[in-house]
């Protein structure tokens, strides 16, 4: 769900008209950076030579893998700066950049890292009066520039990533205002750095300016990825001509694809790859920012010279010219606390990241199966008659979701008890059918003393302050709306509660959560959400902390649910507001798209902007959430989004209704196989989840991520891949009737999943297509684990057998990975109940080996069938034995697809076995 | 995925020996539904259903999908569009989808669907069969007594539909005697028409001629202030008003210009002047003369001849039509006030003194008045027949169903009650959403059609193109019947928005095939 207002709402908490009823997003509504006065200041800051010097005398080694410094700017002598140099585990570097006794303590983030990163010994290879360097990880290397200050980064002896190299570096200290008698320094004094106003709202900036600015180079790379969330290209755009990439957490209505606008979420994390090495670079801030992104071309001379070995040239290329993505970052407030992942691999990159930040945790298997969603279901009748719809047409369904009008009045944790007199026996009745429902609880609290959840938060103070310390009263769907200070550890502690089966009525053990709005939205706020002089707990204004506020809902949520069960069944919560360490305890979703192909074409690369950023549980509105997808769109909206990870159909209320059988017999047909592609890959799904729980590895990924050598997929966003071993190519044009598919990697066959055919690896191949399916190839080298069997929902099938897809590569190899559990505990946590094992077609032979020896799962379910892509030739027999026993199972033969079907091999998925051809 | 079939199947020669999995705990016929038992003999290869492939019997229900059509494995959920019959005992044996067995939910009333699963199914079948039986009772029931009204309002339908059409035709015969009358009437009156006609155009004639003389000869007076009976110039320049280039100064030469001379007598103020003057000139506001001033005369009644006489009335019935016919009257207003009348030319000559008529004039005012309302009579009688046909035509031409069961609605609005809102249907008008606590109401739909489905058009209707929802679609309406006793709208939602679903009880969509239903059958007797 999310906004659309009824005029009359509109009339209420604006009270003007001139509102975006537009087609999109009303711009006008949002800054750009000439507007945001710090952003304004930092863009231009481009001095010919940086005026900050780090005092090598100063170092002192504060622990093993922690050097600290003196960091002075020459133009501001009085001014100390703390230089902070941390070596990680993972083949990291931490600096963080700090005022030394500022005037007003600056904020440094809490709640984002899922620990204190280890610390790891550094060797000082080399130390004199003006740079020092140091090895640490796996071939990593820093070299840090005295003066001026600058620091290098070199991975596997390859120079990747400088900071400070262009002299954009530009620390605003905290100061007295002038024409104050306490000023005791000249400060420049420009507009916008003691108030601002924007539109009608005036942001008073009592502490004065405070914003950092640095540039982050990325030296022979011509790709840089990351810093979500924007509608915009997956391989990040020059902002030459536009505004810089911009990470501050708004409700933005109909929001405009294709540009650098911010929207719901921020993680200031971004990734550069080449052919040599993954990179990245996070600025752990949770204020303001802007990031501006350059493709130049370095002119390797002068101290470059000096590592120009480091560089990485290719013949016939001018030896002195390498290419540079030159980013330049600005944030209101706060710390500079930079981590730079060295890689070199991507797999390493996502390791590094979400060591720091946090991997997603393994979902409950029903949420990564199909969900029905729509703003709204309107009573339980309206439930019912959506249940046996999907009983009707045999479409799989796991999840049924309720938006804001199931409440009483937008009193969360509430139900209008006229349409919903008994939420508990509705939920019973959908749980038979091993489903669960989701209801809808935003961050917006109704003015309303007969409100429990306001009554109390009111009378223990736990609302958000205005400087005035008055509580903060803005408008949102319920009207005048309070907001819960999260950051105060009793509020945090205390909405978790809320959540419990005695304290949120009507709620049951199969009921989760989806937090929305939580940016927050403010309808009548500047930007549509809090005012920057807002004040959180521990003094923070909003200006410092801003986009942590929706994760810090989230995670308490997540905290209710999880204490619901006392830690025995896992959460599931849907967040629309992010911050790096969100995916820890949720999911997100793109918010608020539109029946558009377009919407439909750039959820693809916005998804993976998420994905290498560490979110692994995303996914788009299936449909569009604005306005009617006709048939067609809506057909391939479905077909692409089985193959996304968070896959919930979902629209807004002005919508016609559009559940999956209202489009005639063949659409229903169609969205039925759509579906039921979901369901037949949740295998695969889960046993990628459970990888990207241990390895931090998502599930959704660009090509790159696995052929980073071939460089023609480096700016690929019009196909993804599932794993390792799935190709999508998503259609997202209404008549198309062939489509140019690449096929990454050089040696490589690509079987399509439908006919089997075969394509080669590296090169782009025309193929046909028709409305049944998208392109899906399965890659030769990869086993998939898959269920044949149909289900009414994914619950009901976790003993069902399991189908083996082997499909072969050029040496008649493959490899494959199957994880199961029960589906929804921590019991695979807890003891080790589960099955995680290995499939590897070497020499004619199949074997299955457990990766985890001491976990044990009970289970019926059994290997049913293997399929064979490419191999040769009719086997003459073929036999298996698990321990003692033997069996000889049938197989059939297709010549011209080469595919070997082996009819009921029989073991249990449980079992270690050998399947051999002869 | 593809599925290639089995080309070589036959080569096949081992027995297959199974490892642990896999329950094959064979019960080859489980599942199979007893009209196609005959189809899977043990002893003999399995031919699937659809023929598209024979395997050995052993692989029936042996938990792996070979037949395409999924008839291989009836007892087991190994085949995506598979079919599983639930016997049923005590009920009715049933059909359910392959994937229902065996997924921990008891779908078949016996449980025989969770035959492999530890799920403990209760027997349900028993209570079932009674419900069942009680829910098809009370149906058959509902529908025997919301029939016995339906047929009433047939019945009714039929004899309004005979009232209607015996009206019909004494209008269609009224109308034909009126239509001879009218014919009758018409001589006389184009007669006396054109008669009085020529008579009045004379007489006109001659009163125009004697009002402009008589202006002549007092506007001569007026101006001839001298009493020299010659209108001079310096006599007409005090009349600016006539001074037409409205510059303040009117010159000589401009008033030379009107008379056309120094000076002019009255027979040349007469063939010269006065036409030029006539229409500017104002007396002189001294000395005063008692000149009456001319008084704009009333609107013609149309179709009357002359104010002496009594005006033609038109019929009520025709002044009162509805507003929906205005179009037509429009059209007759033009057309009756092309025929030329008098009181049009005395308001040209502004003047309302009426001509001094003679005897024979009055006589014939008399005749052709009286023809005229002898014509007019019997035209608004037979526009009054016209009309109650036309009304009678409309009405049985609502569509009321094939029997017109539906046929009570006529002229009938119904309301249901919500938290927030009362629906009001007015059947075949509109549709109304009106706020309770005030405000105001909403059309949600004008009566459209019947929207049932092709084979039940009459399960439904549409009420469509009612208010425009902001950013959304016009309102609209579908209003389903089911049967009931009595007339009563049950329910109204809003399933998507502006799209407004009224469930609607009455006896007209009750169904005789379920109230003849007998539940003999079903009796058990002992």
């Amino acid at each position: 769900m999310s906004r659309i207002l009824s005029l009359v709402t509109l009339i209420v908490f604006f009270g003007i008209l001139n509102l975006p009823f537009s087609e999109n997003v009303d711009r006008n509504n949002f800054k750009t950076c000439e507007q945001s006065a710090f952003c304004r200041r930092q863009r231009k800051y481009k001095p010919e030579v940086s005026p900050y010097e780090v005092d090598l005398n100063s170092m002192i080694t504060v622990q093993v893998g922690h050097t600290q410094f003196v960091l002075l700017n020459t133009h501001k002598s009085h001014v100390k700066f703390r230089l902070d140099v941390y070596t990680l585990e993972h083949n990291s570097l931490r600096v963080k950049i700090n005022e030394v006794n500022p005037i007003r303590k600056r904020y440094e983030v809490e709640h984002s890292l899922v620990t204190e990163p280890k610390l790891v010994n550094v060797n000082l290879t080399r130390l004199d009066e003006n740079l020092i360097e140091g090895t640490f990880g796996k071939s990593a290397k820093f070299i840090l520039n005295a003066k001026p200050f600058r620091l290098d980064l070199f991975t596997n002896g390859i120079f990747v990533m400088s900071m400070n190299s262009k002299n954009m570096f530009n620390f605003e200290h905290y100061r007295t205002k002038p024409g104050t008698n306490e000023g005791t320094d000249n400060e420049e004094n420009e507009e916008g750095m003691w108030e601002e106003t924007f539109k009608s709202h005036k942001d008073p900036k009592p502490y004065g300016p405070s914003s950092i600015g640095v540039d982050i180079n990325f030296l022979n790379f011509e790709n840089v990825y990351g810093i979500p969330e924007h509608a915009d290209a997956f391989s990040l755009r020059s902002t030459h001509d536009t505004d810089p990439y911009r990470l501050f957490n708004v409700d933005v209505f109909e929001y405009d694809i294709q540009n650098p606008m911010a929207l719901y979420g921020s993680v200031p994390y971004m990734l550069a790859h080449n052919e040599h090495a993954t990179v990245g670079f996070f600025w752990l801030n949770a204020a303001e920012g802007w990031i501006d992104v350059n493709n130049d071309k370095l002119t390797v001379q002068g101290f470059f010279s000096t590592v120009a070995n480091f560089f990485s040239t290719k013949p016939g290329v001018d030896k002195n010219e390498v290419p540079e993505v030159t980013t330049h970052w600005m944030f209101e407030s706060g710390i500079f606390d930079g981590f730079f992942f060295m890689g070199p691999t991507p797999r390493d990159i996502f390791k590094q990241y979400t060591s720091i930040t946090g991997s997603v945790p393994l979902p409950p298997l029903w949420s990564i199966a199909y969900h029905q969603c729509r703003w709204n279901y309107n009573d339980e009748d309206d439930v019912r008659s959506v249940l046996n719809g999907f009983e009707k047409y045999f479409i799989p369904l796991d999840v049924i979701w309720l938006d804001i009008e199931h409440t009483n009045g937008k009193r969360y944790l509430t139900w209008d008890t006229g349409k919903f007199p008994n939420p508990e026996k509705m939920q019973d009745d959908v749980a038979h059918y091993g489903r669960k429902m989701v209801t809808i609880s935003d961050p917006h609290i109704k003015k309303d003393d007969g409100y429990h959840v306001y009554a109390v938060a009111k009378s223990k103070g736990y609302f958000v302050k205005t400087k005035e310390g008055a509580d903060y009263e803005g408008s949102c769907w319920p009207g005048a709306s309070m907001w819960l200070d999260y950051f105060n550890p009793d509020v945090f502690k205390w909405y978790s509660e809320l959540y419990s089966l005695t304290n949120y009525k009507g709620s049951t053990k199969n009921l989760f959560i989806w937090n929305d709005m939580n940016e927050p939205s403010v309808f009548n706020g500047p930007e549509i959400t809090f005012p920057k002089d807002i004040v959180h707990h521990g003094g923070w204004e909003d200006r410092d902390v801003h986009n942590l506020y929706g994760m810090l809902q989230h995670m308490s949520t997540f905290q209710g649910l999880y204490n619901r069960s006392n830690g025995h069944i896992r959460p599931f919560v849907l967040t629309r507001s992010f911050f790096a360490g969100s995916q820890r305890t949720a999911a997100v979703w793109t918010g608020d798209n539109k029946a558009e192909w377009s919407y439909l074409k750039i959820a693809t690369p916005m998804l993976l902007s998420l994905s290498v950023t560490g979110f692994g549980f995303i996914g788009a509105d299936v449909g569009g959430f604005f306005s009617n997808p006709d048939a067609k769109l809506l057909v391939r909206w479905y077909q692409t989004a089985a193959y996304q990870p968070f896959y919930r159909e979902h629209a807004h209320i002005d919508t016609a209704r559009r559940e999956p059988w209202l489009f005639g017999n063949e659409n229903t047909r169609l969205i039925r196989k759509a579906i039921e592609q979901r369901y037949q890959y949740l295998p695969y799904w889960y046993t990628l989840f459970y990888r990207q729980e241990k390895q931090g590895i998502p599930p959704m990924l660009p090509l790159w991520a696995n052929f980073p050598k071939d460089k023609k997929t480096f700016k690929i966003e019009d196909s993804f891949m599932v794993g390792n071993g799935l190709l999508i190519y998503p259609i997202t044009d209404a008549d198309i009737n062939q489509v140019a598919v690449y096929f990454p990697g050089e040696n490589t066959i690509w079987y399509d999943v439908r006919t089997y055919i075969k394509f080669e690896g590296a090169t782009t191949s025309l193929v046909p297509v028709d409305m049944q399916s998208i392109p899906v190839y399965q890659l030769g080298g990869v086993i998939i684990p898959q269920r044949f069997r149909r289900r009414r929902a994914s619950m009901l099938a976790i003993h069902d057998p399991i189908t083996l897809v082997v499909a072969l590569d050029r040496n008649r190899e493959a490899r494959g990975e199957l994880y199961l559990d029960d589906g929804h505990t921590y019991d695979y946590r807890q003891k080790r109940q589960l099955i995680y094992r290995r499939f590897t077609f070497r020499n004619n032979v199949l074997y299955s080996k457990t990766l985890d020896s001491t976990s044990k799962f009970e289970t019926d379910a059994w290997i049913e069938r293997i399929i064979i892509l490419g191999y040769p030739k009719n086997p003459t027999k073929i036999t298996i034995n698990s321990g003692d026993k033997q069996a000889v199972p049938l197989h059939r033969y297709h010549d011209e697809s080469q595919t070997l079907t082996i009819r009921r091999p029989g073991p249990s998925v449980a079992s270690d076995w050998t399947l051999t051809i002869a | 995925m593809m599925f290639p079939s089995y080309v070589n199947l036959l080569v096949f020669s081992c027995l297959l020996t199974l490892i642990a999995g896999g329950n094959i705990e064979q019960t080859a016929l489980r599942g199979v539904q007893t009209s196609l038992l005959s189809m899977y003999v043990p002893s003999k290869p399995f031919t699937c259903l659809d023929r598209s492939m024979t395997i050995p019997y052993e692989f029936v229900n042996d938990d792996y999908c070979d037949c395409r059509d999924g008839s291989d494995e009836p007892g087991t959920s190994a085949c995506p569009n598979g079919r599983f019959f639930c016997e049923n005992k005590g009920y009715v044996g049933t059909l359910i989808p392959s994937h229902f067995v065996g997924d921990g939910i008891c779908d078949c009333c016996d449980g025989s669907d969770e035959y492999e699963t530890n799920v403990v199914c209760n027997n349900t079948c028993f209570e079932l069969a009674q419900r069942n039986q009680a829910e098809r009772e009370a149906k058959r029931a509902l529908h025997e007594a919301g029939v016995a009204k339906k047929k009433e309002i047939i019945a009714h339908s039929i004899a309004i539909k005979s009232e209607r059409q015996k009206r019909l035709k004494e209008l269609e015969n009224e109308i034909q005697v009126a239509e001879k009358l009218k014919r009758q009437a018409e001589a006389p009156e184009k007669e006396a028409k054109d008669k009085y006609q020529k008579l009045w155009e004379e007489q006109r004639a001659k009163h125009e001629a004697i009002v402009r003389n008589r202006e002549i000869r007092e506007m001569f007076a007026d101006l001839d202030t001298n009493g020299d009976s010659l209108v001079s110039i310096d006599e007409l320049q005090k009349h600016t008003e006539l001074d037409l280039d409205s510059e303040n100064e009117f010159t000589n030469e401009e008033v030379r210009t009107i008379l056309g001379a120094d000076s002019v007598n009255l027979n040349d103020f007469n063939t010269t002047v006065f036409d030029q003057i006539s229409n500017s000139y104002k007396k002189l506001p001294e000395p005063p003369r008692p000149t009456p001033e001319p008084t704009p005369l009333p609107e013609p009644s149309q179709g009357s001849f002359a104010t002496p006489s009594p005006p033609l009335e038109t019929s009520d019935d025709e002044q009162n039509k509805p507003s929906h016919r205005h179009e037509e009257d429009h059209e007759n207003s033009q057309h009756s006030s092309s025929i030329p009348t008098s009181l049009e030319h005395e308001k040209h000559i502004h003047d309302d003194t009426p001509p001094e008529y003679d005897d024979e004039t009055k006589r014939l005012i008399q005749i052709a008045d009286h023809a005229r309302n002898e014509f007019n009579a019997i035209e608004g009688k037979i526009l009054n027949i016209k009309q109650q046909i036309e009304d009678l035509k409309k009405q049985s031409g609502v569509d009321t169903g094939p029997q017109g069961e539906y046929s009570a609605f006529i002229d009938q609005c119904y309301d249901y009650e919500e938290r927030e809102y009362t629906y009001r249907v007015c059947m075949f008008k509109d549709a109304k959403q009106i706020p309770k606590g005030g405000g105001s109401e909403v059309t949600i739909g004008y009566w459209d059609s019947w929207s049932g489905p092709t084979e039940n058009k009459y399960l439904r209707m549409k009420y469509a193109n009612g208010a425009t929802c902001w950013n959304g679609p016009p309102r609209s309406l579908t209003v389903t019947f089911r049967c009931g006793i009595e007339h009563k709208a049950v329910d109204v939602r809003e399933p998507s928005r502006c799209e407004y679903a009224m469930i609607f009880e009455t006896p007209s969509a009750c169904d005789e095939t379920v109230a003849g239903t007998t539940s003999h059958s079903t009796h058990v007797e002992f």
